[in-house]
């Protein structure tokens, strides 16, 4: 997982996204070394970086939690799990609920006990509203929590997002536009005989091959092309 | 309130185009100073005779005479490595903008004239082995690039005795000819042309020490770069300059207007499609000074940083020279066949086709009227009519197509409007290299925006200045006969103006949703070959895409000038240029 152009899965724990991102800086710290020099040379404490574990640890030490996704592959808006919030209104509301009648209850019996002295026993509300203050508190945090955590979940995978997919979409991509320019004035004949052959030669439906392999911009540069 | 600029400290090249002024005939020099002595001697005798930017009393009986139109014009700028042999004082130099240090040569991958597959860096090794290396020696090989560029440029080194240190140019008037009692032009230039040119011949002999470098390199080689309009002779007028250049299109028509360029009276009707689009209730407005002048505020209402002292720099500004070479027959024999398989998908004639395409690539159809204003080939024919620009004699049609040409109607034009270009397609050389209020932040690719704004286009603008070069009429060069057009651009800023233009909007595409596609005229071909015509689904039609595009435009050399004010002129001829 931590290797260079090792294939990642779907969901990573925070002690592996930190593993992955560490493998990746100090490799890029092996491979670029003058160009990250000169790229942070002038941020603060960059001179005291000097290896490849020194610089990983010091981009550690800029990291921003942030909730961006960092791909864009989405063709349609991603189904993302939405938050029952009616059923977590209702849980923090009871509660508040509780100790609002409870505070009620005790601050107008109290005041009534003043005026008439009927000298009403207030234990009842009095624990109401203190048990009431405790759990939503309690509900408070636990909401809280649940939040953030339900916040982290990770976003779902795009459709298509794969590598061999993307790298097919690129391929199919570029062969199309050439099929496309080499038989404007067709006919329809030539036009279905030709994408006829087209699909057999270029396989849609096949994400492997024929494809274009990675770390190519273009499928006509020389060896580019997986068959 | 009308902003009054200082014309006569300006040099007259910037704010006015001199082909488009009458001046069809052009002289550009180049020169080495060999001693800073010389050099301000030079300079001392030239700056008298320099054209300013001072308006003409434009009165036939005052033309030659002064305040009158001259006969023939003068200019004068310099390279860095000329300012530098003038001994200018180091605090100022060092504060010229790198773009102007480098030079054209050295920006080339920047301007995608050098081959594109070589990296930056060997593409800088290459051009600094071949720049170091004794010329003809043989050991560094000339990089491929750099083969086609003209020697004077090709050699052009930094240092040394083959560096190009001042341009200057020459435009001239051509001669009237008195026939049957009418007065008929010809295409020959007036005789003061030749008479300035010894001028300056005599000047570099009497002065020593700074001499007129010939083109070829050779010392008998022509001592001028040669620029002509394009002539037809036309019954009734003689021989009258077109607005075309080589390829048979009329060029130089969107020029900027800046403030204090015009009268305000003219201004109001200029500045319409050729200024900044405010709001409609404002409507055009004219671009700021210091977009094009040095040391007035430019369109960030800030006044650009400039090399000190600011005497020295104000009221001057940059100048762009290119030499592009124009591939005729390449042009006319693509045109010609994809008009057939155009014609055949379009259902239209093949003759119909090549002006459609022609135009399709372009922005405008050959005369000027832009698909903006005429998308397609039956409101093209009514435009000509109804501007007397066809149907009449020769004659009429070009005074037709004349007074066209000053109306504001051929620049009036937004393409907020035109977002998918089904009118003038994205990727034209006209919405490239003027995007107008294509680049609105608020535009969406698939619905039009009738409120969009020049906001990210104001920044961007040059001035065109220049004339077509090669043997002065259409359609009878070749590939390997020598026509094209000697491009200068005017502007306060190269890096931020014209490479960026030229490296974003010419050699990419993405601004446009055109990928990397470059531009279909002046675009490097060499790997991406494709320009496409979007097509209105509702006309049944497909869109069609011009494949293979061959490279019709190549850089035969130039590089980058500062032109001087009057005042700065005077001080470097005496030497008192002082920075502190």
């Amino acid at each position: 997982m931590t290797k260079d152009g090792a294939a990642l899965p779907d969901q990573l724990s925070e002690h592996d996204q930190s593993q992955v991102r560490d493998a990746y800086l100090k490799e890029l710290w092996t491979s670029a070394r003058d160009e990250m020099q000169a790229v942070f040379e002038n941020c603060q404490g960059f001179d005291r970086v000097s290896s490849a574990d020194e610089f990983a640890a010091y981009i550690e030490k800029c990291q921003v939690e942030t909730t961006m996704p960092f791909h864009d592959y989405w063709i349609e808006p991603p189904a993302l799990k939405t938050m029952p919030w009616k059923l977590l209104l209702v849980i923090l509301g009871l509660p508040l609920l509780a100790f609002a009648a409870g505070l009620l209850g005790w601050v107008g019996g109290s005041a009534i006990n003043v005026f008439t002295e009927p000298n009403w026993n207030l234990d009842t509300p009095f624990w109401m509203a203190a048990l009431g203050l405790a759990s939503s508190a309690l509900v408070i945090f636990g909401l809280i929590k649940y939040i953030m955590r339900f916040g982290a979940n990770a976003f779902p995978a795009p459709k298509h997002g794969d590598l061999p997919s993307v790298l097919k979409s690129l391929y199919l991509q570029q062969k199309f536009a050439k099929f496309v320019v080499d038989n404007q004035a067709a006919d329809p004949q030539t036009l279905h005989t030709g994408f006829g052959k087209f699909l057999q030669e270029h396989q849609p439906e096949n994400k492997d091959s024929p494809s274009q392999k990675p770390g190519f911009i273009s499928s006509s540069a020389h060896g580019a092309v997986r068959t | 309130m009308t902003k009054q600029l200082e014309l006569s400290d300006i040099q007259g090249n910037i704010v006015r185009a001199y082909g488009k002024a009458n001046y069809p005939k052009a002289r550009y020099f180049f020169l080495h100073i060999e001693n800073a002595d010389a050099g301000r001697k030079f300079v001392e005798a030239v700056r008298h005779k320099i054209t300013t930017a001072a308006r003409w009393d434009k009165s036939p009986e005052m033309e030659g005479k002064p305040g009158g139109m001259p006969r023939v014009t003068l200019n004068i700028a310099f390279t860095f490595y000329g300012l530098l042999a003038l001994q200018l004082p180091t605090r100022t130099l060092q504060a010229m903008p790198p773009e102007f240090i480098d030079g054209m040569k050295a920006r080339a991958y920047i301007l995608g004239d050098a081959d594109p597959e070589l990296s930056k860096e060997e593409l800088e090794s290459s051009a600094t082995q071949y720049e170091s290396s004794p010329l003809g020696d043989g050991k560094v090989a000339t990089p491929n690039w750099l083969k086609k560029w003209d020697p004077i440029w090709r050699d052009s080194a930094r240092l040394g005795s083959n560096a190009v240190h001042v341009w200057m140019s020459m435009n001239a008037k051509t001669k009237v000819k008195m026939q049957d009692g009418q007065p008929l032009m010809t295409e020959e230039p007036v005789v003061e042309l030749e008479r300035q040119t010894q001028w300056l011949r005599d000047l570099c002999k009497d002065v020593g020490g700074v001499r007129i470098m010939p083109l070829d390199g050779k010392t008998d080689g022509p001592e001028y770069q040669e620029g002509s309009a394009i002539f037809e002779e036309i019954d009734g007028l003689g021989a009258v300059p077109l607005p075309h250049e080589h390829f048979g299109f009329a060029d130089g028509i969107g020029d900027p207007v800046f403030e204090g360029q015009h009268k305000p009276e003219d201004e109001k009707r200029l500045v319409l499609g050729r200024g900044k689009w405010m709001t409609p209730e404002k409507g055009w407005e004219p671009l700021a000074t210091g977009e094009f002048i040095l040391g007035h505020p430019d369109e960030s209402q800030e006044l650009p940083p400039t090399a000190p002292p600011d005497e020295f720099t104000r009221n001057g500004s940059f100048l762009v020279y290119r030499k592009l070479h124009e591939n005729v027959s390449s042009f006319r024999k693509y045109l010609a066949e994809q008009a057939k398989s155009f014609a055949q998908i379009m259902s239209v004639s093949e003759d119909e086709a090549k002006d459609t395409l022609g135009a399709k690539m372009i922005g405008r159809w050959h005369d000027g009227i832009p698909l903006s204003k005429a998308a397609t080939y039956e409101e093209w024919q009514a435009a000509r009519k109804q501007w007397n620009m066809s149907g009449g004699s020769r004659k009429d049609d070009f005074l037709g197509m004349v007074a066209y040409r000053g109306s504001s109607d051929i620049s009036d034009f937004k393409y907020g409007d035109d977002i998918r270009g089904y009118k003038c397609p994205n990727g034209t050389h006209l919405r490239r290299t003027n995007t107008r209020d294509y680049l609105d932040p608020m535009n969406q690719p698939d619905s039009d925006n009738p409120n969009a704004t020049t906001q990210l286009n104001k920044r961007r603008r040059i001035l065109r200045r220049g004339l077509p070069y090669g043997e002065p009429r259409l359609g009878v060069g070749t590939d390997d006969t020598d026509q094209g057009v000697i491009f200068m651009i005017v502007c306060a800023n190269i890096f931020r103006q014209f490479e960026f233009v030229q490296q974003q909007w010419i050699q990419y595409g993405l601004d446009f949703n055109q990928g990397n596609n470059t531009c279909p005229i002046l675009g490097n071909h060499s790997i991406h070959k494709r320009h496409t015509i979007p097509v209105d689904f509702a006309t049944g039609k497909p869109p069609y895409i011009c494949d293979n595009l061959p490279q019709f435009v190549e850089t035969r050399g130039g590089d980058y000038f500062f032109i001087p004010s009057m005042t700065a002129l005077r001080m470097m001829a005496m030497g008192i240029v002082d920075p502190t």
